[in-house]
Formats: structure tokens, C-alpha cells, sequence
């Protein structure tokens, strides 16, 4: 059986990647596929872990996360519309004031 | 020609700080000591307990074949996730619709509309608030 270890490996860099999205990247859309990246690194250390102790609970909740994320998404694209239509673009550097 | 260039104007930091992590992450998790994984068994029905725990059923009535694993009933969790789906779905469409008359519902209206007023009382809509 593959040790948890690789799996946490795998999931960190996957997070770090997501990371590394979010601190780079200014299009809204990459934006939320990067913080896709860190929900899902999320998931795969559930998943590893309940492998490792043989219990089913973190599986259970990786699903709900995943409900959770397309929840997320939903409003991130209302949002990324949003922006577009008032600033006609979706350059989340360009949103830096709160008005009206 | 135009072809795809690297962009070398850029900060170097965002990648090192992710590069960083990385080896934290890695420097941990390789030098941590976890037994053997205890794994569910091959005759395990994953499946049907996972659908057991979701509703809060249990599992040994569900699995017919192979070994039903137990887990605590999460039946309260889907309801708040059903209705949190639910939500979202609302404020997506609230997000994004359009008026009847073709004209966007602004959220956050920018400073190209002319509206005297700031408070957007009837969900920033251009025009409207002289009454």
C-alpha cells in the first residue's frame, strides 16, 4: 500500500500551486481555478487520511467540500460577471476601491 | 512574428514563496513517522457506506455484499450543504441577472452612472431616486 506520506506530498504541491496562482495571477477567472487548486489539495489529504486510519468520515467530507466548492464557484462567477460588466475586464487588481 | 515570450519583467517572489512552502511541507511530512496505512480491506463496499453515513442510515442494512464500514450519521451536515447549495444558486442568479428591458442589475455601480444619490436602495439601478 502507497504510504500517506506521498499522498501529503502530492497534496502540498498541489496547494502550492494554487498558491502560486493566487499571489500571480490578475485574471478573475484563473483566480478561481487557483483557489480550486487549494480546496482540492484539501480534499486529497481528507481522502489520505481516512485511508490511513480505515475510516470513512474523511471521505464523507470530501464530498461536502466539493459540494461547498461548486457552491463557491456559483457566487465567484456572479461576482467575475459583476466585475466585467462594470470595469470591462476581469482584472481583479483593477477592483481596488469599494463604491458605488 | 509574433510567438509566445517569457515574461522576465515579473516579481520572482510570489514562485518562491510557493517553492518554499513547498520544501516546508515536504521537509515535514517526509520526516514524519505515520504507521502503516490501516486501509478499508478489499471487500470493502466503499460506496454503499458512504451513502449509509450520508444520510444517516446504517450501514450493515444497506451492504448486501462485502463489508459495510460504520461511520457517524452525517445526515445534518447534507441538509446545511443542501441548503447552502441553494443559496449560492440564488445569489448566482441574483449576481447575474438581467431586467426586462435588457438593462443589468449593477450590484456595484461605478462612478460612469449618474446617480446623485449613494445609497442604492432599489439594488442600483440607474435613475429613479428624484422620488
Amino acid at each position: 500500500m502507497i504510504p500517506t506520506q506521498y499522498y501529503l506530498l502530492l497534496s502540498a504541491a498541489v496547494f502550492c500551486i494554487g498558491v502560486f496562482g493566487v499571489l500571480t495571477r490578475r485574471n478573475a477567472l484563473v483566480f478561481l481555478m487557483s483557489v480550486e487548486l487549494i480546496l482540492n489539495a484539501a480534499n486529497i489529504n481528507l481522502v489520505a487520511f481516512s485511508l490511513q486510519y480505515g475510516n470513512l468520515s474523511g471521505q464523507v467530507f470530501s464530498l461536502f467540500t466539493m459540494a461547498l466548492a461548486a457552491a463557491e464557484v456559483a457566487v465567484g462567477l456572479g461576482i467575475v460577471l459583476v466585475l466585467y460588466r462594470n470595469f470591462s475586464d476581469v482584472d481583479v487588481t483593477e477592483a481596488t476601491t469599494m463604491r458605488w | 512574428m509574433t510567438r509566445p515570450q517569457l515574461k522576465t519583467d515579473s516579481s520572482l517572489w510570489p514562485g518562491v514563496a510557493a517553492i518554499g512552502l513547498f520544501v516546508v511541507f515536504a521537509a515535514t511530512f517526509l520526516t514524519a513517522e505515520l504507521p502503516d496505512p490501516s486501509g478499508f480491506g478489499a471487500d470493502a463496499a466503499l460506496m454503499k457506506s458512504i451513502g449509509a453515513a450520508m444520510f444517516g442510515l446504517e450501514a450493515t442494512n444497506i451492504v448486501s455484499e462485502g463489508t459495510a464500514i460504520s461511520s457517524e450519521s452525517f445526515l445534518v451536515v447534507f441538509e446545511i450543504i443542501d441548503l447552502v447549495l441553494v443559496a449560492a444558486l440564488v445569489g448566482a442568479i441574483m449576481l447575474a441577472r438581467r431586467e426586462e428591458s435588457g438593462e443589468t442589475v449593477t450590484v456595484a455601480a461605478t462612478a460612469d452612472t449618474d446617480e446623485s444619490s449613494s445609497v442604492a436602495a432599489d439594488g442600483g439601478q440607474s435613475g429613479g431616486d428624484e422620488a
